[in-house]
């Protein structure tokens, strides 16, 4: 109790908070996501006392995740990849002049979620880490190319198969580069540059932000997101109609989180396609309730994916390995031994989680009225002023001009799929898990050789997930028909 | 005014079956030479672990979907509408419609960002430059001063919160570089 009443203390609430709102304001500028801000946090949390890096990490990464949304809804370009479901539920409401309430839910909703993440994580530890544990590198793969599948799907309006050729091709871009298994280079035509293949970060700046740039300036007289907020609060009504959905998101975060590699991506996604699926809504036109599956799953993903970093040692998300790092610079391992090596440590990670969360919360609503003024500037005014961020967003990584031309690649790239009527999400998730896939796919058959067949009727969660990828295609090509 | 949106409706669904059949003849012709790549990869731990496995499986994939993709197209008579939409097709006309020539400045302007200015001079000399000469075009009604202002101040600024408080590097150089290495 008393580790867990140190996160209160009212240095380290300030230092949360003052992580919280920076987070909030660098997740919503674009491309600049939680994982480059917990990467740059490695580093400099080294000069801070264990405690007040624990607490300005946890701020930042509660306060980015959320941050994501602002620009998804506002501006059309998602700060971070997993704010894609969010934009495309929120920005058509932004659109019509309800910017203010999408954001107040989409708060509310974030904070549900990170309650549910960290009740769940400390409640149900033995129970959620059975069945992360049943995921090996076969059920993993699946899971990333359901991912991709359900992505296409969602995103594609009336042509599916237009999404998962966008999808496709987004997990053929990844593969692009240095393959770690054997060390082969893969379509690298040479370029020294592309050895490490094709980070997502511009990719996902050129096909959102930089697409958005084009398109909407070469509009002559281009859209205005109204700048009357009008009501911000979600009605207490509202959220507990809900219910449903909230109690679903949270657990595909949860789980999705626990699985390692499987980030806030895929638990965005595949949370919108399962709300949609059991609402029979579809959230593309603009709906609360996508915005709702999308940033409970999102915010539950963070308790999710410290579970596996601080009770195994294994990140469960690009961001938690960040965590794992700078904790490994102060002198602690996290893995089994963590209560008996560190004692109490944990207990302050679930205090810190929940002055995060309530610093997120507050500092959100406190930056929304801000923000609507800000992003409903002429689009004529606010898009080349975007241009700037974008350029900083895709060199602040690996601070090489290279990457700024490869967004700049993939903005014209976007440009031509947006008006050839395919969609961009998919090809943005199917880079980021198309490594994923590739390695974890070739690993199980190396594990399988010579019965192919028998293992993977041996694998009950494989075999629920190949009939779920399945039923994602079947159900889309029935979609078409009718 | 229904006639109208059917016939606008009509019109989207012929031009997206032109587009659908360019798409899906290149979407084919990408994923045989993907997959005839794939396949010339060595195998040093045996198939299953093969560089190319993977490649190659996907890009199986995409030539199927593209075939589908070429037979809906087929099926909204999409070679004839590709035919009626080449031979209606006028350059010249192409560029005096506002939506094309607008494309087109902004996309040749961010290339000139990019290309030409970024890496080259300082981001604030280069993001000057860049911002006054578009908003110059899409947002007349600004005015001068305002224009001069904001792409002055605006780049200044970013590089500044970005240099100074989250230690993120400016590509080329910054002016806040400069003002660190003269003050040592």
């Amino acid at each position: 109790m008393f580790f867990f009443s140190m996160a209160f203390d009212p240095f380290l609430l300030l230092i949360c908070s003052t992580g919280a709102a920076l987070g909030i304001i660098w997740g919503a500028m674009p491309g600049l996501s939680t994982t480059m801000a917990m990467a740059l946090l490695v580093g400099l949390s080294y000069g801070m006392a264990t405690h007040v890096a624990i607490s300005f990490m946890l701020g930042v990464f509660t306060g980015s995740v959320f941050g994501g949304a602002i620009s998804a809804v506002l501006i059309n370009i998602p700060g971070t990849p997993d704010a894609v479901p969010t934009q495309l539920a929120g920005f058509p409401l932004a659109k019509k002049g309800q910017g203010g309430l999408v954001l107040g839910t989409g708060i509310t909703a974030s904070m549900i979620g990170n309650w549910v993440g960290i009740l769940l994580l400390v409640s149900c530890v033995p129970f959620i880490l059975d069945i992360a544990l049943k995921f090996a590198s076969w059920e993993v793969a699946l899971l990333a190319l359901w991912g991709v599948a359900i992505s296409g799907t969602l995103t594609a309006g009336e042509a599916p198969l237009k999404g998962w050729i966008a999808g496709w091709l987004g997990l053929l871009i990844a593969l692009v580069g240095r393959e770690e298994i054997h060390g082969y280079e893969r379509f690298t035509f040479g370029n020294p540059e592309l050895l490490l293949g094709i980070p997502y970060i511009p990719v996902l700046i050129g096909l959102f932000g930089m697409t958005e740039i084009f398109d909407a300036i070469s509009e002559p007289s281009p859209y205005v997101i109204p700048q009357k907020i009008g009501r911000v609060f979600p009605p207490f009504r509202m959220i507990i109609k809900y219910w449903k959905s909230i109690i679903r998101s949270s657990f595909v975060g949860l789980l999705t989180g626990v699985i390692p590699g499987c980030g806030a991506n895929v638990a965005t996604f595949v949370s919108y396609g399962v709300g949609e699926r059991f609402t029979k809504k579809n959230f593309s036109r603009g709906d609360l309730e996508g915005v709702i599956c999308s940033e409970v799953a999102n915010n539950a993903n963070i308790g999710g994916a410290l579970l596996p970093s601080l009770v195994l040692g294994i990140p469960g998300s690009a961001p938690t390995a960040a965590f794992i790092a700078a904790l490994s610079l102060h002198g602690i391992i996290l893995g089994p031994t963590i209560d008996i090596e560190h004692p109490g440590l944990l207990y302050f990670v679930y205090g810190g989680l929940i002055v995060a969360n309530i610093a997120m919360y507050l500092w959100a609503f406190a930056l929304i009225k801000p923000s609507v003024k800000l992003f409903s500037l002429p689009r004529e005014l606010l898009l080349p002023m975007i241009t700037l961020l974008c350029v900083i967003g895709s060199f602040a990584e690996k601070m090489a001009m290279f990457d700024i031309y490869l967004m700049f690649g993939f903005g014209l790239f976007g440009y031509i799929m947006r008006k050839t009527g395919f969609p961009i999400g998919p090809m943005v998730l199917g880079v980021i898990l198309g490594n994923m896939a590739d390695q974890n796919l070739r690993r199980a058959m190396e594990v399988f050789k010579g019965d192919v067949i028998g293992q993977i009727l041996s694998r009950p969660v494989g075999m629920i997930l190949i009939i779920v990828v399945i039923l994602t295609f079947v159900s889309g090509v029935y979609r078409k028909k009718r | 005014m229904e006639d109208h949106a059917d016939r606008q409706q009509d019109s989207r669904e012929d031009t997206m079956a032109a587009i659908d059949f360019i798409s899906s003849v290149l979407l084919m012709a990408f994923s045989i030479g993907v997959a005839l790549w794939s396949l010339q990869m060595p195998r040093p731990g045996g198939w299953s672990s093969a560089p190319g496995l993977i490649p190659l499986f996907l890009s199986t994939c995409t030539f199927f979907m593209g075939l589908g993709l070429l037979i809906s197209s087929l099926r909204n008579k999409g070679i004839s509408q590709l035919v009626t939409k080449y031979r209606a097709f006028s350059p010249s006309q192409s560029i005096i419609d506002t939506k094309v020539k607008r494309s087109l400045w902004i996309i040749l302007l961010t290339a000139f960002y990019f290309f030409v200015l970024l890496g080259r001079i300082p981001f604030e000399f280069a993001s000057f430059i860049y911002l006054a000469s578009s908003l110059y075009i899409f947002w007349r009604k600004g005015g001068w001063l305002k224009i001069i202002l904001i792409s002055a101040l605006l780049p200044f600024v970013m590089s500044g919160l970005f240099r100074v408080i989250f230690i993120v590097f400016m590509p080329g150089d910054s002016v806040f570089d400069w003002l660190v290495r003269y003050l040592k």
